[in-house]
């Protein structure tokens, strides 16, 4: 059964992500995708959905929607004030909305972005692969760009609502305002002496406003020593962190490029990633740097968790 | 950072890792000429080797990025080996494009006199006489990074990029030339303006070039613009 709604405000930056597109690298296309994989794949289990179908990716000032049509959704990440025809109700559970009802979702109070999944086959075509919107060139996921007034988004299910699920407890993220992300190191990491690099490791960094989806920067007193190196345009994935010689880190997230010009003293554990998508101003930054062979090990972890609660 | 060593074709290279899914590939001797990233990017790509998604070329090191984590260095560096000596592929058939472009549409003509010394015509006649190596593609879908640039005419980047730069824009940084496909912010200095795009999402693959190809530039005037820019538009 085709069923949609309407989109009656999409907030500062609501699109549509899934994992993102692999293999086109090369021609600098970037990976794209969900900035939080932990609360994108919660959300699309809440749907009973499959776990890497496509979502939408809100961002600190929610959004609202009407439905024309019964869905079951999920929603997960940034807390914030959520309504269904101005009557509460909880994120990180099963919701299911009758048509002609209107969902809220209220600017973020802890978090960057909330996920919404919707059970069902998106009427979305996958473009090199993916859902996934692609900002920088303006294509995939919704016409290529951000939801706005006024747009319907149709999807095809005909199942009954799905159970009721919660996510469990220890699932959900808590939010802090301070967090310590892992690191590992980067190719250019011993471009830092040591007193640098422990100081690097030592200082507390806040988020710049102009971070994006395609990276965060990083303000505080630290100041670089690398100089006279000249470096040359070289391969970054997301997760690295460039040091341009200001000193002000910029971690490249998933809407970046494909090589930079910068020295890449260290890169974000994959698993530590996901919380990097839900920073905002006001939280403070640290980092700890961990091996290779530890950072893999939290990486199972997680798809470990991921694999359990879909099995 | 811990490394491996690797010989391909007798040339070595140096392992080590960029992420818990991605390697890191760089030639041991210093100024390798990229024909050597270009060629090793096509053995690469020939080669069967589990898991890899994504080959990035840069100046003088090639990413690989893998869909698994990775396994310990010594390992994928062998796999590597292997995969590469199953391989058995030849040099990639590098591709010859030539680029019209409209000088007269540059934007900072006044800024790349200046610098260079030279008079507009000059400086014209040195971009569309060299002969360029697509040395890779990023920061934006389809961006040319052209290698070959006559040193005479290198420029440096804009103190403050632009916002807004046209589809198509031809451009100098430093010792480099590049085409933006895409509209996009950017720090060029603008000499002209190419009505081809090298990047359309409907066409497989969508990028028309591939790095390693061979680039040249031929000047067309602001009318022959206009009818390839509209011609386009009607296929």
């Amino acid at each position: 059964m085709k069923r949609s709604l309407e989109v009656l405000d999409g907030g500062l930056q609501t699109t549509v992500q899934d994992m993102g597109r692999v293999g086109f690298r090369k021609y600098g296309v970037p990976v794209s995708g969900v900035m939080d994989e932990h609360s994108y794949r919660l959300a699309n289990w809440l749907a009973g959905n499959p776990s890497e179908a496509p979502v939408l990716e809100l961002t600190l000032q929610g959004g609202s929607f009407k439905f024309h049509s019964d869905a079951t959704i999920g929603i997960t990440g940034a807390e914030a004030e959520i309504d269904v025809n101005g009557n509460p109700v909880q994120p990180n559970k099963t919701i299911n909305i009758n048509s002609g009802e209107v969902l809220n979702i209220g600017r973020v109070k802890n978090g960057c972005r909330i996920y919404v999944s919707i059970a069902g086959q998106w009427d979305i075509e996958k473009v090199m692969g993916s859902f996934s919107t692609c900002l920088v060139a303006k294509f995939g996921g919704f016409e290529g760009r951000a939801l706005n007034k006024g747009d319907r988004l149709t999807w095809t299910s005909q199942k009954k609502p799905t159970e009721i699920r919660s996510v469990p407890k220890k699932l959900i993220p808590h939010y802090a305002a301070r967090q310590t992300i892992k690191i590992i190191e980067g190719p250019e990491w011993d471009w830092l002496n040591e007193a640098k690099k422990a100081d690097f490791l030592a200082t507390d960094f806040s988020l710049s406003s102009h971070s994006n989806r395609m990276g965060i920067r990083l303000k505080s007193s630290f100041v670089s020593d690398i100089k006279g190196e000249e470096m040359i345009s070289s391969p970054v994935v997301p997760g690295t962190i460039q040091l341009p010689s200001d000193g002000a880190p910029i971690i490249l997230m998933k809407d970046g490029q494909s090589v930079g010009g910068y020295p890449r003293i260290g890169k974000v554990v994959d698993a530590d990633l996901w919380r990097l998508g839900q920073v905002w101003t006001w939280n403070e930054i640290n980092f700890n740097l961990i091996s290779l062979e530890e950072a893999k090990e939290l990486s199972k972890y997680y798809s470990e968790i991921w694999d359990k609660l879909n099995s | 950072m811990m490394s491996i060593s690797l010989q391909i074709n007798g040339i070595d290279w140096q392992v080590s890792a960029l992420g818990e899914k991605a390697l890191l590939m760089k030639p041991k001797k210093a100024a390798a000429p990229l024909s050597l990233i270009h060629e090793t990017v096509g053995f690469l790509e020939n080669a069967n080797i589990t898991g890899l998604t994504d080959i990035i070329p840069a100046y003088n090191s090639i990413a690989l990025v893998f869909n698994r984590l990775l396994q310990d260095l010594d390992s994928e560096t062998e796999k590597l080996g292997s995969g590469l000596k199953g391989s058995g592929v030849g040099k990639r058939s590098v591709k010859k494009h030539r680029i019209p472009v409209c000088y007269e549409l540059g934007l900072d003509w006044g800024t790349v006199e200046e610098h260079t010394g030279l008079e507009r015509e000059a400086i014209i006649n040195k971009h569309a006489a060299a002969k360029y190596v697509l040395a890779m593609m990023g920061f934006i879908p389809g961006f040319l990074y052209l290698d070959g640039l006559d040193a005479k005419i290198s420029c440096p980047r804009k103190a403050n990029p632009r916002t807004k730069i046209p589809a198509g824009s031809v451009g100098i940084a430093g010792a480099q030339t590049g085409v933006y496909s895409l509209e996009s912010p950017g720090g060029w200095q603008i000499i002209g303006r190419t009505p081809d795009s090298f990047f359309d999402i409907n066409k497989e693959p969508p990028c028309s070039v591939e790095p390693g190809d061979h680039i040249e530039f031929y000047e067309i005037t602001e009318a022959q613009f206009e009818e390839l820019s509209s011609s386009k538009e009607r296929s």
